[in-house]
Order: C-alpha cells, then sequence, then structure tokens
C-alpha cells in the first residue's frame, strides 16, 4: 500500500479558508449598516461570492439579502456606471 | 394584533420645511391620533448622496419611522406614502 502523493498534492491546492468579516462581533447585519455590507461587495459593486468573504452559507444568504435592501433604497449601488 | 413595523423614505433636497412638516404632521396623526398606535421612532436617519439617481434627484435625505401597530394601520399610511410626491421612494419592512 504505497503511499499515494496525488492526494497530498491535491489537498495542498485547496485555498485555505479566509477567515469571515462577520466574525469580528459584528452582529448587527442590516441594510442600513451600509459600512459592514461594503466588505462583501467587489469593486464592480457584485456580491462577492463565499471564496472570497469567507462567509458561511447562512451568513452569505442574509448577506445578500440585506444587500439587495439596500440596493433597493439606493444606499448601494446596482452597477458602476450609474448616471 | 400589531406588528413592529420599520419604514425608510427618502425626501428630496428640493422639497422646503413646511411642506414636509404637514406630511410628518398627518403621518404622525394616522399612528397616534386615528388608530391609537404607538409611534416609537420618527427621525431623520441621513442626508446622503444617492448611489443612482431617481426621477433626476441625486440627493436625499432619509427619515425612519418605527411603529407598532396594526395592519389596518399600515394600509394608511401606505396609501400617502405612495401618492405623496414629496417622497421619491420607500421601504416598510416589519422587525421580528
Amino acid at each position: 500500500m504505497g503511499y499515494d502523493r496525488r492526494d497530498n498534492d491535491k489537498r495542498s491546492k485547496q485555498p485555505r479558508k479566509k477567515p469571515s468579516k462577520l466574525l469580528e462581533g459584528n452582529t448587527d447585519i442590516n441594510y442600513k449598516n451600509v459600512e459592514l455590507l461594503q466588505n462583501f461587495i467587489t469593486e464592480r459593486k457584485k456580491i462577492a461570492p463565499r471564496r472570497m468573504t469567507g462567509n458561511t452559507a447562512s451568513q452569505q444568504r442574509i448577506i445578500s439579502r440585506e444587500i439587495k435592501k439596500a440596493r433597493y433604497m439606493a444606499l448601494i449601488p446596482y452597477t458602476v456606471n450609474h448616471k | 394584533m400589531t406588528n413592529n413595523y420599520e419604514i425608510l423614505f427618502i425626501v428630496p433636497k428640493n422639497v422646503d420645511g413646511t411642506e414636509f412638516n404637514n406630511l410628518s404632521d398627518k403621518l404622525k396623526n394616522i399612528i397616534s391620533d386615528k388608530h391609537k398606535n404607538e409611534l416609537k421612532k420618527f427621525e431623520k436617519w441621513a442626508d446622503r448622496k444617492l448611489a443612482y439617481t431617481i426621477n433626476n434627484h441625486s440627493d436625499g435625505t432619509y427619515y425612519i419611522i418605527e411603529t407598532n401597530c396594526s395592519s389596518e394601520c399600515i394600509i394608511d399610511l401606505e396609501k400617502i406614502l405612495s401618492f405623496e410626491k414629496a417622497i421619491i421612494l420607500r421601504f416598510l419592512i416589519d422587525k421580528k
């Protein structure tokens, strides 16, 4: 039973899970808390994926819902090239 | 049966004080006098530049209302908020 080097290489390629910005005790996830939501959108004003933010699935669902509310209320832009 | 509601609405900069005072009095009367519900908060939330222009307005004042009121009261509020020219955008959610 030789030691299979391929598995070891595959595991090392997996990106280390970045800790989410939500873990810094900021429990006020609210569409009005624009400073917090800014951490979760890209430069193109799109919602950042989990692999970038390091959120858990439930955190990501809450964050994306609040970002969509903030976009509706003109607190966060939908795209980069707004008039 | 009453719920906690939060209403955020935007008033453009060119609306003068008297017009806004009439509007705020109208809203307050509906909540506290007509339906005898509790008006927790009615204040200015922020003066902000809008992220995108709405009806050619690029600046606005955000006002927030927090109430504990019945659904009939909300229906009356919605009528005023939707027809009022001085309000360009509104957002009503129930706070669990």
